[in-house]
């Protein structure tokens, strides 16, 4: 374990453990403005494990939200309805059942917990995860394959994030750099694809089946540094993607599905609609894709799939929960006003 | 066993609901001991914490299902503010009415 690694974990403990202990505070404070102040601790706590997960938006919300918004009203309520000479508010008769019922909850998530454990991340990466967003350009027809991938792991896995939309009958799942040499300008890449079209009669054998394994070269666009530290993290950038696909003779080829008289694209096992073509009718012949120089971007942070979630797939419920702040924000106003008495 | 073993960038899953255990399991503590109103509402803001430490954790270490996670728990801090305003206003009245925030005066719909 490096120096930087070991100083990370430190750090993240310092934080872990400051949640931890402001939350026990929370709790076993008899004083209830410092249960408040406790309460602050917990908040940023938290912050800072979402900035150790890297989630950069959820920061800034949890502390402008919860911190700003939400402690300050707890706060305000506190010294409004309290004296702060009063501090024995506690239910003392409940708290031995209680404790014992904590402590049960507390066994049972880490029995959860241990029998989970070692199963998620086996082979995890050296470092936290830097989720970026790569997006493939494209300067031909990989421009209609815009996918978007989250890096979720430090050693250069990863995952696939909703809302980019492939209309090729691969799905890139997951890649993992298995060999880069430390001066090469390549990396040896394994690539995880996934076939779109489920449940085919027959499914050509140049297609992989869901996880099945394809193996590729990436090389970096701008030629500068090893492949070795740049795939080991994918700084935020542009990369040229130089992907020599294999089929089971060690040619990988991704494929789409062209009419070979008037070039229409379409889904596997398609024929062509094209009204004046004489293929009409006839099913879509397999081609291999080029890809060779497909540009991706990487862009890191949280905040761009998030607005794009938000937008697209979470649209309604991000309406509703906004509709639902407002009439909280009526209701909250209505409760709290003074009747006015009638003289 | 050593310290490479539960190290937080070799395991970071379980660091991160280790913790948020503990932290749901102190909010309901909170919750259950707690007479004073304001006091609850702070054991339930723990537990919503906590809630939103594991949706981060999954959705950041096994996308699989993409950010779904991160968004959930946009939601959560949402509906955590909107829990809260609604709550401090109910707090506000029960103050106004028996001049004490303790959950056990405001039973007179019991009589």
């Amino acid at each position: 374990m490096g120096t930087e690694e070991l100083l990370l974990n430190a750090v993240f403990y310092v934080f872990a453990i400051g949640a931890v202990a402001a939350a026990i505070g929370v709790a076993l404070s008899p004083n209830i403005i410092r249960s408040a102040f406790a309460l602050l601790g917990v908040l940023f706590s938290v912050a800072a494990l979402y900035a150790f997960m890297r989630a950069d938006f959820i920061v800034a919300a949890q502390i402008i939200i919860y911190v700003g918004g939400i402690l300050v009203l707890i706060i305000f309520a506190v010294m409004l309805t309290h004296k702060i000479t009063d501090v024995n508010v506690s239910n003392e008769s409940a708290h031995g059942p209680a404790a014992v019922f904590a402590v049960l909850c507390m066994l049972v998530s880490l029995c959860v917990i241990a029998t989970w454990m070692w199963k998620w991340d086996r082979s995890a990466p050296a470092e936290s995860p830097a989720p970026a967003v790569v997006t493939l350009l494209g300067d031909s027809k990989p421009s209609t394959a815009s996918v978007s991938m989250a890096l979720l792991q430090g050693d250069g896995s990863t995952g696939v994030v909703p809302g980019g939309e492939v209309r090729s009958p691969f799905a890139i799942l997951r890649y993992t750099v298995t060999s880069a040499s430390a001066r090469a300008q390549s990396a040896h890449v394994t690539l995880e694809c996934s076939e779109r079209i489920e449940n085919q009669p027959k499914p050509e054998k140049r297609w992989a089946p869901w996880g099945q394994v394809r193996e590729t070269t990436l090389a970096l666009a701008d030629g500068k540094g090893s492949a070795e530290e740049r795939f080991s993290g994918l700084k935020p950038g542009r990369y040229r993607w130089i992907a020599t696909f294999a089929d089971e003779k060690g040619i990988l080829v991704l494929v789409k599905h062209v009419c070979p008289t008037c070039r229409m694209e379409g889904e596997p096992r398609a024929v062509c609609s094209t009204p004046d073509c004489e293929h009409k009718g006839k099913p879509l012949v397999t081609q291999p894709w080029e890809v060779q120089g497909a540009e991706f971007t990487v862009e890191a942070g949280l905040t761009r799939p998030l607005g794009v979630a938000l937008m697209t797939r979470y649209l309604l419920p991000f309406e509703l929960v906004s509709v639902l702040l407002l009439a909280a924000l009526v209701g909250a106003a209505y409760l709290a006003r003074k009747e006015v008495k009638e003289a | 066993m050593s310290f490479t073993d539960f190290a937080f960038t070799r395991h970071p899953i379980e660091n991160m609901l280790v913790i948020s255990a503990i932290i749901f399991c102190a909010g309901l503590y909170t919750v259950m001991t707690r007479k004073n109103a304001v006091s609850i509402l702070m054991g339930v803001e723990l537990i919503l914490n906590a809630a939103n430490i594991n949706f981060v954790t999954f959705s950041q270490y096994l996308p699989t299902h993409g950010i779904d996670g991160g968004v959930f728990s946009i939601f959560v801090i949402l509906l955590a503010a909107a829990e809260a305003a609604v709550a401090l206003a109910i707090i506000i009245g029960i103050y106004q009415n028996f001049g004490r925030v303790d959950v056990d005066v405001a039973d007179t719909m019991k009589e």
